[in-house]
């Protein structure tokens, strides 16, 4: 498995990584869906169980469908004071090529932002990827944010 | 059975789907009780009895079981 990609394969990755970082800020929480793959995985977890190899994580998703539910939760369910998110993504290092299938990392930092309050850092990772190609373009088939921080500022409601 | 546990961990934990807006209402809470810092603060949400209720948003579930508490260490 090799690491070289293409320029095409480079500027897919690039921008799906510069589309992911806008989409979440965006406040749109349907356009984070169609980032990735129907059977997809998206986690949150902390660096010390990552690196431990423990499974626990702070979120879980595995489908499209639990994505979904997420974004229902966050428009109707969850009761939250509304924040802004800013992300802020590193250039992606690919670590594997296969065809059709990326697997990449980026460092990440979000900042939040409550409106009478100054910008605080909110959560500071890296994302573990596998990005593949699908008919409609490039999309996330596993995203892991590993976060080093253990402690959250109270809740995270909105993707990381 | 891991994979089970992971599930049923998203409903706890500051992401939580039931748990992320305990933590944002107590956050919210807090501010209030801030807001006089020389006084002690109370809140109580619905009175201060047992009495049925016809929505959830209620505290006589708690006061109920501390009523029987009381009841019963009494006793």
């Amino acid at each position: 498995m090799g690491t070289n990609l293409g320029t095409d394969d480079w500027l897919g990755l690039t921008q799906i990584y510069a589309d992911y970082a806008s989409v979440v800020d965006s406040g749109n929480w349907d356009l984070w869906l169609d980032l990735f793959t129907d059977d997809c995985i998206y986690s949150l977890q902390p660096r010390e169980n990552h690196e431990r190899g423990f499974p626990l994580a702070t979120l879980s998703l595995t489908g499209k469908g639990m994505l979904k539910d997420r974004v229902y939760a966050i428009k109707e369910t969850l009761f939250h004071d509304p924040y802004y998110q800013r992300h802020v993504v590193g250039i992606p290092v690919v670590r594997g090529v296969q065809p059709g299938r990326i697997e990449a990392e980026a460092n990440y930092a979000v900042f939040r932002t409550k409106l009478s309050e100054p910008t605080t850092v909110f959560n500071v990772g890296r994302y573990l990827d596998v990005v593949v190609r699908t008919s409609a373009g490039l999309r996330f088939a596993s995203r892991q944010c590993i976060y080093d921080s253990e402690l959250i500022p109270n809740s995270i409601i909105y993707p990381i | 059975m891991t994979q089970r546990r992971l599930v049923q961990a998203n409903l706890f934990g500051p992401a939580g789907f039931v748990s992320a807006d305990d933590g944002e209402v107590i956050e919210c809470s807090q501010q209030g009780f801030e807001s006089k810092p020389f006084h002690r603060a109370l809140a109580e949400m619905g009175g201060r009895d047992a009495e049925h209720t016809e929505h959830m948003v209620s505290e006589t579930l708690i006061r109920g079981m501390y009523r029987y508490w009381r009841q019963v260490m009494e006793a």
